[in-house]
This record gives structure tokens, sequence and C-alpha cells, in this order.
């Protein structure tokens, strides 16, 4: 932690506050720092703003109300007294240091200095740019609600309570980084969240020795749950007021950083990233139907490539029900390179889709399709077979709900063929049973990133498999240690 | 008096949850040990290992016998699961469970085989029998190790919140 230097001056010697915002902030040299000093019963008033982040109407109307004091006021009272009654504002507030003053004028808030009293007023005027509540690209479903947290953490705060009015709905607030004083919020239900975790999540916080939270809820995490290089999304992220709401009644404690749509749903395991809100605006029937369809191309995403190549590579161990698999003729360039090849070109495209501007993707589609589909085979690239498992697996990849998730699943695919090339069925069972062994190592805020299947909890496994109507769920998953099971 | 009925009360429950996590256990992995099998990954299967050694009929070749040969283990596989309890609970980590699915992975190739000529030995297994059943003992044993570990350690902890409440 960087030492507070003591502060010299008292906030009341005016000449000595304008000193230091004009030497220490940038007031005058920054366009975006204001400042308008007013008279009032003829002593000094001083008024610091941001520009771009306060609302300058209702500024106007409080500069207006304090004029009128030279006025209206009869003359026996206290100044401070006076301007502290005529703040017209519901959000006042006073300080005697000078660094929360500054560090309040940056967030948007205006601060009064009156000459020759100690304290100085801060006033709530913030206005942030920003949009309007907008249906989440990623998490989107064919019907219900089409609201999506925003950039700000306040609205974003009100999107929950406005679905959670419980009174014990607690939104505790902290800042973040030496540089940037993020806004991080902690929001938990109290008699329902394990008290254990919402301490262990305070205390990394408090731990967080960065400049400044640029990418938001992204770097925090990586404070939080320690990720290290372990490729699996240790955090559930969401977009979603609802899916959100239902986690806090399930026990989960949400952080959401200011600045970011994406809120962090803890603590997580590999199962929650299986999930969508899709599955419950169906009928549970429905949900359980896709639930398994996306379970199968999750599986596929992750274990069909190597299992085709390790059946062409040993033709002898496919089963006889199944002796069409296998490329007749193994074409010009190794399989192993041919699947790795397909395999990234896909990648090309995922990345070269994100930048793309949208008139010039179909155009690009067409390319691709054409390209990848019939040139390179016609050319001897590839085989057809190649190209259909490869495809299957990316859209498998495309199916999982987590895109986090996905990524890791590619990255354990391609290193399961590697193996797989190198050692062939050994080296593909090995390495299957690694990737299940590192995972039930994996910890996420002292929670087994495998549970409910390895450390097995049927009832809860059953939950995962099978989407129950929600009036028969109403007990709360036991990993969170909830404090009321139902 | 409170408290001796909730803790008896957990104790039935863990008793169950054993028994349950092993019923599974052995479902889980044996039914991939079949499709390893039906993919001729290892020679040993299911069947191999329950229905073999004693029963030679048409039956029992093909499918159904895998299936019923899948649900004995199941059934053989609570009695590992609580012997793993009895004796091992307390070990920490994922090591216990592993070195558990090696000693069963041994105790079949090594010890039994030796009692039925149906069940091949160690030396008799090709290298991709040898290195699948391994994986998949190996992964059973962390199922029920690393399972009834932290089982038992839920339950300390609700006991200690159950008595700390109570004091």
């Amino acid at each position: 932690m960087i030492k507070r230097r003591e502060q010299s001056f008292k906030l009341g010697q005016i000449n000595q506050v304008e000193a230091y915002m004009k030497e220490k902030v940038g007031v005058g040299k920054s366009f975006d720092l204001g400042f308008r000093e007013i008279i009032l019963r003829k002593q000094r008033v001083h008024v610091y703003y941001t520009t771009g982040l306060c609302d300058a109407s209702i500024v106007v109307e409080l500069l207006k109300v304090l004029v009128a004091i030279n006025d209206n006021e009869p003359e026996d009272k206290e100044l401070p007294a006076i301007i502290h009654n005529r703040l017209v504002h519901q959000q006042v507030e006073k300080t005697k240091d000078i660094e929360t003053a500054v560090t309040q004028l940056l967030s948007g808030l205006i601060i009064l200095f009156i000459d020759g009293y100690n304290e100085a007023f801060i006033v709530d005027v913030r206005h942030y740019p920003g949009r309007n509540p907008e249906e989440p690209d990623t998490e989107r479903v064919v019907r219900g609600s089409r609201d999506g947290y925003t950039e700000n953490i306040i609205e974003n705060t009100g999107l929950t309570r406005r679905r959670v009015r419980d009174p014990r709905l607690r939104n505790e607030i902290v800042q973040v980084g030496k540089r940037s004083k993020a806004d991080v919020c902690i929001s938990y239900i109290q008699d329902i969240a394990d008290a254990k975790l919402i301490e262990l999540i305070k205390e990394e916080l408090k731990n967080v020795k960065s400049d400044g939270l640029s990418m938001a809820e992204k770097t925090l995490d990586e404070f939080i749950v320690h990720q290290g290089f372990n490729p699996f999304p240790l955090v559930r992220y969401t977009e979603r007021p609802d899916v959100a709401a239902n986690h806090l009644f399930e026990g989960h404690v949400l952080v959401m950083v200011d600045t970011s749509p994406s809120i962090i749903i803890t603590p997580t395991t590999y199962f929650h990233h299986v999930q969508h809100a899709e599955e419950y605006r169906q009928s549970p029937t429905v949900g359980s139907f896709i639930r398994w369809v996306r379970f199968l191309g999750i599986i596929l995403s992750i274990f069909l490539l190597p299992i085709w190549y390790l059946l062409s590579l040993h033709p002898e161990l496919l089963p006889e029900t199944i002796d069409f698999i296998g490329p007749k003729d193994q074409g010009n360039i190794p399989l192993f390179l041919q699947i790795l090849l397909a395999d990234i070109g896909i990648e090309f495209l995922r990345m070269a889709a994100i930048h793309t501007p949208t008139p010039l993707s179909t155009a690009m589609g067409l390319i691709a399709a054409v390209l990848i589909g019939e040139i390179a085979v016609d050319v001897g690239m590839f085989t057809p077979e190649v190209i259909l498992y490869v495809a299957i697996a990316a859209i498998g990849s495309y199916s999982t709900p987590s895109y986090e998730l996905s990524v890791a699943n590619k990255i354990v695919r391609v290193i399961l063929i590697i193996m797989t090339a190198i050692f062939g069925l050994p080296g593909f069972m090995i390495g299957s049973t690694l990737f299940v062994l590192v995972l039930v190592r994996t910890n996420s805020l002292n929670t087994p990133y495998l549970w409910p299947l390895i450390p097995f909890n049927f009832k809860a496994l059953l939950q995962v498999l099978i989407r129950y109507s929600v009036p028969s769920s109403e007990t709360r998953p036991s990993i969170i240690h909830p404090k009321q099971k139902l | 008096m409170q408290t001796t009925k909730a803790k008896s009360e957990t104790s039935h429950t863990l008793f169950f949850r054993v028994c349950s996590t092993g019923f599974f256990g052995g479902l889980f992995w044996s039914g991939i040990g079949t499709i390893c099998a039906f993919l001729n990954f290892t020679d040993v299967s299911p069947a191999t290992l329950m229905l073999k050694p004693w029963l030679d009929s048409e039956w029992s070749k093909g499918w159904s016998g895998e299936i019923v040969s899948v649900f004995m283990i199941s059934v053989l596989s609570i009695p590992l699961a609580l012997v793993y309890y009895l004796f091992f609970r307390r070990l920490t980590g994922l090591m216990p469970g592993f070195l558990y699915g090696v000693a069963i992975w041994l105790i079949i190739f090594l010890g039994l085989s030796r009692w039925n000529r149906h069940i091949p030995r160690l030396i008799e297994l090709d290298q991709n029998t040898l290195v699948t059943t391994l994986c998949l003992m190996i992964l059973y044993g962390v199922f029920i190790g690393y399972t009834i570990y932290y089982d038992y350690l839920d339950q300390q902890f609700d006991q200690d919140n159950h008595s700390s409440k109570h004091k």
C-alpha cells in the first residue's frame, strides 16, 4: 500500500486548496476538470466538477439555489449551515480529507469548498455516459426478459434489486485498484449465503494489488480465484439479471465491477458452465431434452476428433458394426496435420468473424464455406471425412453455453489429438485420465470443480442431468453451504 | 438428546451416501469400460470379469451379458466403497483414491487371475488393455476416494456447526 501523505493544510484555507487542485489534480490543465468560484455573503465558495461525468442541468439548479442565498437568507446564521441546508439534493456528504474529495470529484461528484470552513461538501450529481439495458448477445432466449446488465454498476444493482426485493439482500461496495479506484460490488442474500465464502471473497478483494481493473471483471476474477495457467473458467459470468437473481436465491455470491456488463457468479463448478437460461424458459421436459443434446455436443467437441483419429490410425480397433468409419484414402497430407490444419482454419474463421464488420461477414462466410468445403477437398488437401468430423466438433463447441469453457475444451481436444498422434491408444487413454484428474484437482474458492460428479452427489447430479420443474426443485445446492437448505 | 439424535441421523445418511457412491461409481465407470470394450480399447470387458469365470452360455456373450455385468459390478462396488470408508476416509487429497484404484487393479489381475483362468494374468495383457483398464480403475478409485473423503469432511463440518449452535 502507498503511504498516505499527511495533509499539510486545512480545507478552509481556500487558496491552498486551489493551489493543491491546480498542482496535484491538474485543474486548469485537464480540460475535463472544471472550477467555478461564487461569492456568497462576501465569502468565497469554490465548486469543482468533472464535465464528462456530471449532469449539468442538476449542477445549474444547485448553483441557482446557492446564489439565491444572497437574496433570501437573513444575515444572522452561519454560512456553512445555510449552504448545507440549501444544497437541494438527496445525496450530500461532508469530508475533511482532500484525497477523498478528489476521488469523489473524479467519480463525477461535485465538491464545494467554503473559505474558512474546514469541511468540503460532496454532492452526487453523477451522470455516466452509457447505454440502456439490452438483451445480451451471448445469452439470448426465445421468450422472456430482454433485460441485460449495462456498464453502470448503479443500474446493475438496480436491475438485481427489482428481482430481489428482499430486505436481506446486501450490496456491499468497495474500491479496488491503486489508480483506477474501480467500484466493486459484492451482492448476496444475508441469511442464505455462506458467511465463510463472503469473508473469503472480501479477503481476496483486499489483497488485490493492481493499478487498475481495465478489463474489469476478468482482471478481478484472476485475482480472486488464482487462475494461473488453468484454461478452464473458474467463475461463471452472466449478463442476465434473471440468471443472477436465480443464483442469489440459491445462495451464490455475485461480484459486479463497474464498467462491465458481465457479473461474476461464485462459487462455480464445471457443470454451471453447461447450463443456459433457455432451458428454464421451456417446459421441464423440453428443457431436459435441450440440455442432453447440449451435453452430447460438449462431449463430442472434446472426444469425437481424438477417437475418430485413433480409429483411423488403428482400423483394427473398429467394431464390425461401424467399420465403414475411417478414411479409405489417407490423402496427400498426414491425417494428423489435416485435422490440426482444419481445426486451426476454423479458429481463423471464428476470430475473423469477431473482427469483421457485419456487411462483410456474409462474404467471408461464403468464401470460407466454398474454400474449406469444396476446393480444399478437390485440391487434395483434406479428405472429406476430416472436414465432417472437424465441423461436428466445432459446432459442438459452439453449442457450449459458456464461451470460455468452449475454448478451454478446444485446447483439451488438441492436446488429446497430439497425444494420440504420438502414443496411440495409450496416449489417448492417459490423456483423458489426466484431463479428468486435473479437473478433479481444480478448486474454485474452496469448491471442487467437478462436483457433483467427483465428489459424487446423486441428488445434485440429477439436478444437472434433468431440468426439474421449479416447484419440485426447491432445495438449494449443498455445495454452496447455504444457511437455509430449503 | 437432540444432538445425539442429529448425529445418528447424519451418520445414517452418510452410510447411504457411501453406498450410493459405490453403486453409481461402479455403474458409471464400468459403463464407460463397456464402451471402451466395444471400441476394442480393451480385451477385458465387464463381462470378462463378472460372467465368464463361471458361466458359459450364449446370452452372456452379447450386450445382455455386458449389461448384467455392469449391474453386478455396481452392486459389488458398494462393499468396496464401504471398505474405503472404514479404513481410509481420513486421508486427504486425490492420491489415496488413486492408489486404491491401482490396488484393486492389481488384486484383479494378480490375485483373482490366479484363482480363475478366465481372468487374464497381468503378463498376458497387451499394452492397450493394460493402459485402458488401469486408467479406468484409477478414475474409479479417485471417484470413490475423493467422494467419501469429501462427504466425510462435509459431515464433520455440519457437526461442528451443529454443536457450536447448541453450545
